[in-house]
């Protein structure tokens, strides 16, 4: 919220400047953003009268004017603008001067015609973006001024970030208070004079809907030229709060919920037709409002509606059909308190939001609404002529937390901050905050807020004021150390990152993608599984919850390879969504740590070849991140719709499917035209996070023996099978198989490989004898004859 | 005699000193001192002098014939270092040629900033717990003391899921609750973790990291609150801070606040820089929770990781942490 400098310092007296002023709002806890300029140096410019104003003699479109700049002789300035006329009183530049765009005025001659000066725009002085003609001054105002003194400049804005619950400091009002607190003087009201009730027109008003509307209040003003201008220190207060002007019955409206906080609305009485009902809309009703919408409302909307039917949204806006315009004559000022609860949400449902909304989502002062309405009938009476009618008021339940007593205890106090406050100054610290303070025993109270302020409702709150206007940072801070039993430093979740640091170590480096992906490129990488969809997807790149991190992976891989990188080795840590009925709301969310590689296997060398990474690699890499985990880890051939069916593998450990590896499949070419497609692993992480338990084995100083073996089996027959036929013959001896050379061509029929092992074998107590090893031979050959017809190479 | 073996040495050392290689030397070795070497010729030919003579020549003899095997050892071992120079030197390699291997990898720089927000809280005795990411509106709004429609709603963009049955968590916030859902105080965790609001530019990422803290016993104070902070932030940045805690706005706390650090502190010029929220657990997230109010009190902490490692780090643009360009990642090794 903007607020002009001035403007406080009529409501609280005192001398610190705005930049104190504004750095102990701040430590109040309403932090002011910016302190800005009231508006730009006017330097030069003068209010002036145009005297006379002819055609030029050489451009149609140009006019000369003489004008009194309130000097001996009239200027002569020429000017363009299409409402120049005589009589007007326009802001005009001065030969010297330099307006806030830049330009600076020098005596000129414009086809052939002199000019000594420049009439403005207010878009030209850079108060406001209206650039359509001359900025049309009072006629009253005083020739020859400084347009900056007739303008009440120079001032400061203060731009104050309120917190949603300091709805209280949505105006003038507000805002003095707490710098009296802040600054420990008493705010003061301004002094207006309610206009007397000179004619007897009333209108009626029914609150039918009373726990939504504490109360209403209407006011007749007859004979009003709606059309007669806003007084400009009126105006210039609104355009440094930032709100545009509209007409001077909306703009007092606007003006006094800027001075009080009380959100006013201004209806053409006759356009209104009977009594005012505040009530639910019907279903079906429509409302026109003032921006030409047609809203249809919905039932629990409430409304302000005359015998016809909805002129506004309670709170919210006007309605057009009962719009004041510069026809007006008689104006009707609204003046209510609708609940937060009553508007809460409203305007999301109609994506309408407007200042008086602000205002009662946060809670406006219950007691406040006859004051307003007074100030506003005095101020239209005051500048726009009329005679005033008595006030017609409605009464609803009383706001639900305005019946508040709050019991508050020192002790608590000290709880709660971790050190005592004085009682006396708590006492003082409340009712300077508008707070009856009733005293139970020296340390105990009963507090009262005031009305304004609908975010007092526990005692937690009221310590939160006293701390607040103790000031935070007078507070003590003091630790008095905490006595916990000792918990375990694993996070979960690989918080210390031990095991993606296998990965760093073989090359790869993290990556933080979006947890939301494209759906086309899901669906591709899934095979069309069913995704959890956003409801208000912020891109329609970044729609689907992913079911892989392969969605989000590959666009970052995909970001590298335009910028030339030719070896990418990424990892990712996160959370998979998969729909799944028997998970807490429907939806498994696995933690998952996934991987994907391209380019060489090798950093460049000068001794070595570049060696293009392949399946072996990536398995490798998945081999690593398995060192001591708990399990027997396997991969078995297997498809899946993002990988290559001849090189894809589940991953299994204890025979369960923990996750995949293998090449992205070549039908995604055509998204990646001309790239080598990347291996891609991902690993569900729970089966990571179960450490082996680690028993240390004796060491055996008997030698070990090793055989090798050259088979020849059947080109599908994999290595795995080969390793498990000679695992079957169970000889406690056989410690390890090692496979060191597969061959497939020369020598060798077409469909047959080669496929060399190298047994090991030990026996811990004796040495083994060449007669047992042959005989353990004997029986492996013979199971691998059997189940792969497998032979020895050359037998 | 004695002439004869004076000249015999004279050659003798004269050949020894003048080999070339250690198989000169030997061929040598063997004709002087070997089974048929002149040295030893001389030894076997003393069986034909006198006695008295014997004696003293044997003598000469065998003084000249260590003279002989010393003077051959010597150049042996000269000739011995000489190859090995040679060896060493021919095998010797240009150390400044770049070493064989792959270089690793990097952590992306949000993974670094939350381990060591982590450890640090870790060591003060908190636990590190984690959530799910797709919440309900119950955990993420109603427990922490934000009914449906309350203006504080308006802070937290929300992306919602299957028709706003579920959204994306916007805070960790639900961790804790969800942890004193389960657990009575003393509680003192972390929750570290993804979360999401519907904002994105220079300054707001669609998804970004959070470090919560909760602490809930006996007698929790805000004095104990600023503590814990100054020394946290202290360790974090490495270095005395002057802190500011100013009065702040979160529906789950009360009181509330927010804290800046003096920017002269780190060295980025004057001014208040904001690095996170936090306050007392308001009594109603405790109740809903199904914790004694009056018997406990808490404090809680929440922070921006991306807003932390941006400070650390130097880096500007937030975007830069998601478009993982390995020229971005790579200097985090």
């Amino acid at each position: 919220m903007k607020i002009s400098e001035q403007w406080l310092r009529e409501w609280v007296d005192t001398a610190s400047p705005i930049e104190v002023l504004a750095d102990k709002l701040t430590m109040a806890g309403l932090e002011v953003d910016d302190v800005l300029d009231g508006g730009p140096a006017l330097d030069g410019v003068v209010v002036g009268r145009i005297l006379e104003c002819e055609p030029h003699p050489q451009a149609d479109r140009l006019r000369l004017c003489k004008v009194d700049v309130g000097g001996a002789s009239p200027l002569a300035i020429v000017c363009g603008a299409p409402n120049a006329a005589k009589g007007l009183v326009v802001p005009v530049a001065l030969v010297g001067a330099t307006l806030p765009n830049g330009t600076r005025i020098e005596p000129a001659k414009i086809r052939g015609e002199a000019s000594a000066g420049m009439l403005c725009s207010a878009s030209e002085l850079g108060l406001t973006s209206d650039a359509s003609g001359l900025w049309a001054l009072a006629v009253d105002a005083p020739v020859g001024t400084a347009l900056a003194d007739y303008l009440g400049l120079p001032d400061r804005i203060l731009d104050i970030d309120l917190t949603p619950n300091r709805g209280d400091c949505l105006s003038v009002r507000g805002v003095a208070r707490e710098i009296a607190v802040a600054e420990n003087v008493v705010a003061t009201l301004p002094v207006f004079d309610s206009p007397p009730v000179s004619i007897a027109t009333q209108r009626e008003v029914h609150i039918d809907a009373p726990d939504r509307c504490a109360a209403y209040g209407a006011r007749t003003i007859e004979n009003v030229q709606a059309n007669a201008p806003t007084p400009v220190w009126l105006a210039e207060r609104l355009r440094r709060a930032g709100i545009r002007r509209i007409s001077l019955p909306v703009d007092i409206g606007n003006y006094v919920m800027l001075e009080f906080g009380q959100p006013m609305h201004a209806f053409d009485a006759d356009k209104l037709v009977g009594a005012i009902h505040v009530r639910l809309a019907t279903t079906g009703e429509h409302v026109v409002t003032l921006d030409g919408e047609d809203v249809e409302l919905a039932s629990d909307t409430l409304v302000i509606a005359d015998e016809r039917g909805p002129v506004a949204i309670a709170g919210m806006i006007g309605g057009q059909r009962t719009a004041v315009d510069e026809h007006t004559r008689n104006v009707v000022f609204e003046s209510a308190c609708f609940t937060p609860a009553a508007v809460a949400g409203q305007g999301r449902r109609y994506k309408i939001h407007t200042d008086s909304l602000h205002r009662f989502e946060r809670g406006v002062d219950p007691a406040l609404y006859r004051l307003a309405l007074d100030r506003a009938s005095q101020l239209l009476t005051a500048h726009g002529g009329g005679v005033a009618g008595p006030v017609s008021v409605a009464e609803g339940a009383p706001v639900s937390n305005q019946q508040r007593r709050i019991a508050l205890s020192a002790g608590h106090i000290e709880r709660l901050l971790g050190q005592p406050v004085e009682t006396a100054w708590v006492e003082k610290a409340l009712q300077a905050l508008g707070m009856e303070v009733e005293t139970e025993d020296k340390n105990h109270w009963i507090v009262v807020p005031p009305s304004w302020r609908y975010d007092i409702e526990i005692e937690a709150d009221l310590i939160e004021e006293v701390a607040r206007v103790y000031g935070y940072d007078r507070l003590e801070t003091n630790d008095p150390g905490v006595t916990l039993p000792p918990v375990p430093a694993d996070g979960g979740f690989d918080s210390a990152g031990h095991t993606a640091a296998a990965l760093r170590e073989r090359g790869y480096s993290e990556a933080i993608t979006y947890s939301f992906v494209e759906p086309g490129l899901h669906a591709e990488l899934t095979g069309a599984e069913a995704a959890v969809v956003l409801d208000n997807p912020i891109s329609d790149q970044l729609v689907e919850m992913r079911r892989t991190l392969w969605a989000s992976l590959l666009p970052g891989w995909h970001h590298n390879v335009r910028r030339q990188q030719t070896t990418i080795r990424l990892y990712e840590r996160g959370l998979r969504f998969l729909p799944d009925a028997d998970a807490e709301n429907g939806i498994a969310q696995r933690e998952t740590l996934a991987g994907l590689a391209s380019g060489s296997a090798d950093d460049t060398h000068w001794d070595r070849p570049l060696r293009a990474l392949d399946f072996f690699d990536i398995k490798g890499d998945v081999e690593a991140l398995f060192v001591g985990v708990a399990g027997r880890l396997t991969f078995e051939a297997s498809r899946h719709p993002a990988l290559h069916p001849g090189r894809s593998a589940q991953i299994l450990l204890d025979g369960n499917v923990v996750g995949w590896l293998g090449q992205l499949s070549p039908k995604f070419a055509k998204r990646y035209k001309n790239i080598e497609l990347p291996y891609l692993f991902e690993v569900d992480y729970r089966a990571l996070s179960k450490s082996r338990n680690i028993r240390f084995e004796p060491l055996s100083e008997q030698p070990t023996v090793r055989r090798d073996l050259a088979l020849v089996v059947a080109d599908d027959v994999a290595v795995a099978t080969l390793i498990a036929a000679i695992e079957s013959v169970d000889a406690a001896e056989l410690r390890s198989i090692q496979v060191f050379d597969v061959f497939r061509g020369q020598g060798l029929e077409t469909g047959f490989k080669s496929v060399a092992l190298g047994l090991i074998f030990q026996d811990k107590a004796s040495t083994l004898t060449d007669d047992r090893v042959e005989k353990i031979i004997e029986r492996v050959l013979a199971a691998l004859d059997e189940r792969c017809d497998a032979r020895i190479r050359g037998e | 005699m004695t002439s004869e073996l004076d000249r015999l040495r004279e050659q003798a050392i004269a050949d020894i000193e003048a080999s070339e290689n250690l198989q000169a030397l030997d061929a040598h070795r063997v004709s002087l001192l070997g089974k048929k070497g002149v040295v030893t010729a001389q030894l076997k030919a003393l069986g034909a002098l006198a006695p008295e003579q014997r004696r003293e020549e044997g003598a000469r003899i065998n003084r000249l014939k260590g003279e002989l095997a010393a003077a051959i050892n010597a150049r042996r071992e000269a000739l011995e270092a000489e190859a090995l120079e040679r060896r060493m030197a021919a095998e010797s390699v240009d150390v400044t040629l770049p070493g064989r291997g792959r270089r690793p990898g990097a952590a992306h720089p949000i993974t670094l900033t939350r381990q060591r927000i982590e450890r640090l809280f870790v060591h003060n005795g908190f636990e590190v717990v984690h959530g799910p990411e797709i919440e309900d509106d119950y955990h993420n709004f109603e427990a922490l003391n934000v009914p449906p429609d309350h203006p504080a709603r308006a802070m937290q963009d929300t992306f919602y899921v299957d028709g706003a049955r579920l959204l994306l968590r916007t805070h960790t916030s639900p961790v804790q609750v969800r942890t004193m859902e389960a657990r009575q105080p003393p509680i003192r965790i972390i929750a570290p973790g993804r979360v999401y609001r519907c904002d994105s530019d220079r300054t707001h990422s669609p998804m970004f990291h959070q470090v919560e803290a909760l602490y809930v016993a006996e007698r929790v104070s805000f004095a104990q609150l600023r503590a814990e902070l100054q020394s946290f932030l202290e360790a974090f940045f490495g270095t005395e801070l002057k802190l500011r805690f100013r009065p702040s706005y979160f529906p789950f706390t009360e009181p509330s606040a927010e804290v800046d650090i003096d920017g002269r502190s780190l060295g980025t010029g004057s001014g208040w820089m904001e690095v996170l929220g936090c306050g007392m657990v308001h009594p109603r997230v405790l109740e809903a929770a199904g914790i004694d109010g009056d018997r406990y009190t808490g404090y809680a902490i929440g922070m921006g990781v991306e807003r932390l490692a941006m400070l650390r780090y130097g880096v500007t643009d937030l975007r830069q942490f998601y478009d993982n360009d390995l020229r971005f990642l790579e200097q985090f090794a």
